[in-house]
C-alpha cells in the first residue's frame, strides 16, 4: 500500500527550496526517479552508473548470481556518454541555445537514460502474481529542456566567446616567442580554429565572430616585437570575460532553466517468482509524458522566485493477475518557490479502463499540498497532506482517506574537479 | 635538480630553465594537470593554450591528461608555454567563488618526474607556465 503510494507521489511531488534541488527541480518533477525504479515502487539508495559498455555488462552480470536475480539492484546509464572522458565535465554549450544545427538531436540523445532495477515484490504492485523478485526496465528522454534566462545567456555566451578567443592570442604569443613563422594571419587563425578542440566545437557563427575580433586586434604580419601589443589585446579580452562571468555569478541560480520542458519515460516490470532469469512473467508496462513550464518571476538577481506549472499523462497496462484494469492517469501541479521555502499543490486523476463489479466507480484521484523549508545546505524539512488513492482498482473506493507525511531530506554532494 | 615552481599567476617575460636529468634524455616528456575547487555548488571551466617548440599543440579543455610533448632530447633548449584559464560558473553554490588548487605534473615515459601546485582564488584565473627545457 505504501509502496504504490510512493509510486504515485514521486511522479509529481517532491521538491524543496534548497539550491541543489531547485536546480534539479524540473528533472525531479518530471520523473522524480528512474522509470525502472518507479515501476517497481522502489527508491534505491545505491545506484550504479556504468560509463562504458564493459562496465555496463559487468554491472548486469553482478545482478545475477548463479543465474538467479539479485534483489535490490539498481543501475542507470546514459549510453551517449559511454567511453567519453568528459562525461562529467561542465560544458557551457549545454546551456547555450545557439550551439549548432545538430543541437536538438544531440541534446535528446544525451538525455536518453536506461534504468534497470530489481526488488522484492510488493502485493500492491503485482496483485495476485506469485511473489518473488521484480525486475524493472525503463528509459527516459528530455524532448525539450527549457533555456536560461536571456540576461544570463547573453553574459555566459559573451564570456564563452571571449575566453575561447584568448586561445588564439595565447597560441600566437607562444608561437612568436618560440620563433615560429606565422605566415598569413587569417590562414593561421583558420588552422587554429579547425585544430583546437575547444574552438572547433563552437558554432560557426561564433567562430567567425572570434576570428574577426582577433584579426582586428592583431597586426597583419605579426612578429616577436608585436608580442606586448598582442598581450595587451588578450588582457582586454580577459578583463571583459571576467566582467561577464561576475555578472553571471551575481545571480542566485544562474543555470536554472526556464520555459517549456517535456520529458518522455517508459518502463516495464517483470516478476521472477523463483528468482530465475528465464522464468519471468510480465506484470505491467507504463509510459509517462510530463510537460512543464517554469516562470522565473525573480526581480532581484540574488533572489529565488519561481513558479512551476506541470502536468503528467501516464498510461499503465497491467496483466490480469496484477489488475484486470489498465490505468490512465492525468494530473497537474502548481508550485511556488521563494528563497528557502516552497509551496505546491497537485492533483492526479486515475481512470480504470475495466471496472471490477465490486467497485463503485471507474475513477479515483489523489491530491496533495506540500510545504518545504530549507534549513541549511544539507537539510530540508518537508510536509505533505492530502487525499490519496492506492492505485489498484480493487480498492478504488477510498480516495477520501486523508494523509499527512512529514520528514527531513539530507543531501551530500561532491566537489567539482576539472576532469 | 632544483627547479622552482614554474606556475605563475601573471605572465613572466622570460622562459627560465627547467632542468631534466640527462638520464631521461631518450624518454618521452608529458604533462598533466589536476584542478579542484574548494567549495561545492560551482562548475569549473578550464581551457589551455600549450605551445612547445613554437608550435601550438591545441590540447582539449578540462584537465590535461598526459599530453605528450616529445622526447626530452628533442626538447632540449626548447620553450614551452602553457596558459591555463580557470573560470568558475555558479551552479547552486553561493558567492564568493571558490578557490582552486591547480597541480601541474611532468612525466617521463609515464612516470612522475616533478609536480607543482598553486592555489588560485577568483572568478577567472590565468595560470602561466613558461619554461625552457634543459637537459643536464
Amino acid at each position: 500500500m505504501n509502496r504504490i503510494y510512493c509510486i504515485c507521489i514521486v511522479v509529481l511531488l517532491t521538491t524543496s527550496a534548497s539550491g541543489q534541488e531547485i536546480s534539479d527541480a524540473i528533472k525531479s518533477l518530471q520523473v522524480n526517479s528512474s522509470p525502472a525504479f518507479i515501476i517497481l515502487g522502489v527508491e534505491p539508495e545505491n545506484i550504479q552508473r556504468p560509463n562504458s559498455p564493459s562496465e555496463f555488462v559487468a554491472n548486469v552480470q553482478s545482478a545475477t548470481v548463479n543465474n538467479t536475480l539479485a534483489t535490490n539492484f539498481a543501475m542507470e546509464t546514459t549510453p551517449y556518454w559511454w567511453g567519453r572522458k568528459d562525461s562529467k565535465r561542465f560544458d557551457v554549450l549545454d546551456y547555450l541555445t545557439s550551439r549548432g544545427k545538430d543541437d536538438y538531436l544531440k541534446k535528446v540523445l544525451q538525455s536518453v537514460t536506461f534504468s534497470f532495477a530489481t526488488s522484492p515484490t510488493d502485493s500492491m504492485v503485482i496483485g495476485s502474481l506469485k511473489p518473488g523478485t521484480g525486475l524493472g526496465l525503463g528509459f527516459r528522454m528530455q524532448l525539450f529542456t527549457g533555456h536560461l534566462s536571456a540576461k544570463v545567456e547573453r553574459s555566459l555566451a559573451s564570456w564563452y566567446q571571449l575566453t575561447r578567443a584568448t586561445l588564439l592570442f595565447d597560441n600566437l604569443i607562444g608561437e612568436l616567442e618560440g620563433d615560429a613563422d606565422i605566415g598569413d594571419l587569417e590562414d593561421w587563425a583558420d588552422d587554429q580554429i579547425s585544430a583546437d578542440p575547444e574552438l572547433s566545437k563552437m558554432p560557426e557563427a561564433m567562430q567567425e565572430l572570434i576570428k574577426e575580433r582577433f584579426l582586428r586586434s592583431v597586426p597583419a604580419n605579426p612578429t616577436k616585437t608585436d608580442v606586448p601589443k598582442i598581450r595587451k589585446g588578450v588582457n582586454s579580452f580577459v578583463a571583459k570575460a571576467k566582467k561577464n562571468l561576475v555578472d553571471v555569478n551575481s545571480y542566485r541560480l544562474p543555470l536554472t532553466r526556464e520555459g517549456f520542458m517535456l520529458e518522455l519515460a517508459g518502463a516495464s516490470a517483470r516478476i521472477a517468482s523463483n528468482l530465475e532469469w528465464n522464468d519471468m512473467v510480465l506484470a505491467k508496462r507504463a509510459f509517462w509524458l510530463t510537460p512543464s513550464y517554469r516562470f522565473n518571476v525573480n526581480e532581484k538577481q540574488d533572489g529565488i522566485d519561481i513558479i512551476d506549472v506541470m502536468a503528467v499523462a501516464r498510461w499503465t497496462s497491467n496483466v490480469d493477475l496484477v489488475d484486470p484494469s489498465d490505468y490512465l492517469d492525468a494530473g497537474g501541479k502548481i508550485q511556488y518557490i521563494h528563497e528557502r521555502w516552497s509551496l505546491s499543490y497537485e492533483a492526479i486523476y486515475r481512470y480504470a479502463t475495466k471496472k471490477p463489479d465490486n467497485v463503485e466507480k471507474s475513477y479515483t484521484y489523489r491530491t496533495g499540498l506540500t510545504f518545504s523549508y530549507k534549513l541549511n545546505d544539507l537539510v530540508t524539512f518537508k510536509v505533505t497532506g492530502g487525499k490519496k488513492f492506492n492505485g489498484n482498482t480493487l480498492e478504488y473506493d477510498e480516495p477520501q482517506r486523508m494523509f499527512i507525511v512529514g520528514g527531513f531530506n539530507f543531501g551530500i554532494s561532491k566537489l567539482q574537479n576539472g576532469g | 635538480m632544483a627547479n622552482s615552481n614554474p606556475i605563475k599567476k601573471s605572465e613572466p617575460d622570460s622562459y627560465p630553465e627547467f632542468e631534466i636529468a640527462a638520464e631521461h634524455s631518450s624518454k618521452e616528456l608529458s604533462i598533466s594537470t589536476e584542478t579542484t575547487l574548494d567549495k561545492e555548488g560551482w562548475n569549473l571551466d578550464i581551457i589551455h593554450s600549450l605551445v612547445v617548440k613554437g608550435k601550438s599543440l591545441n590540447p582539449p579543455g578540462g584537465d590535461l591528461d598526459q599530453i605528450e610533448l616529445g622526447t626530452c632530447e628533442d626538447l632540449d633548449g626548447k620553450k614551452m608555454r602553457l596558459v591555463s584559464t580557470l573560470s568558475r560558473i555558479k551552479d547552486t553554490g553561493s558567492n564568493p567563488p571558490p578557490g582552486a588548487s591547480y597541480t601541474l605534473t611532468f612525466f617521463v615515459d609515464g612516470e612522475e618526474l616533478e609536480s607543482y601546485t598553486v592555489k588560485a582564488g577568483g572568478t577567472l584565473d590565468r595560470l602561466f607556465t613558461k619554461i625552457q627545457i634543459t637537459i643536464k
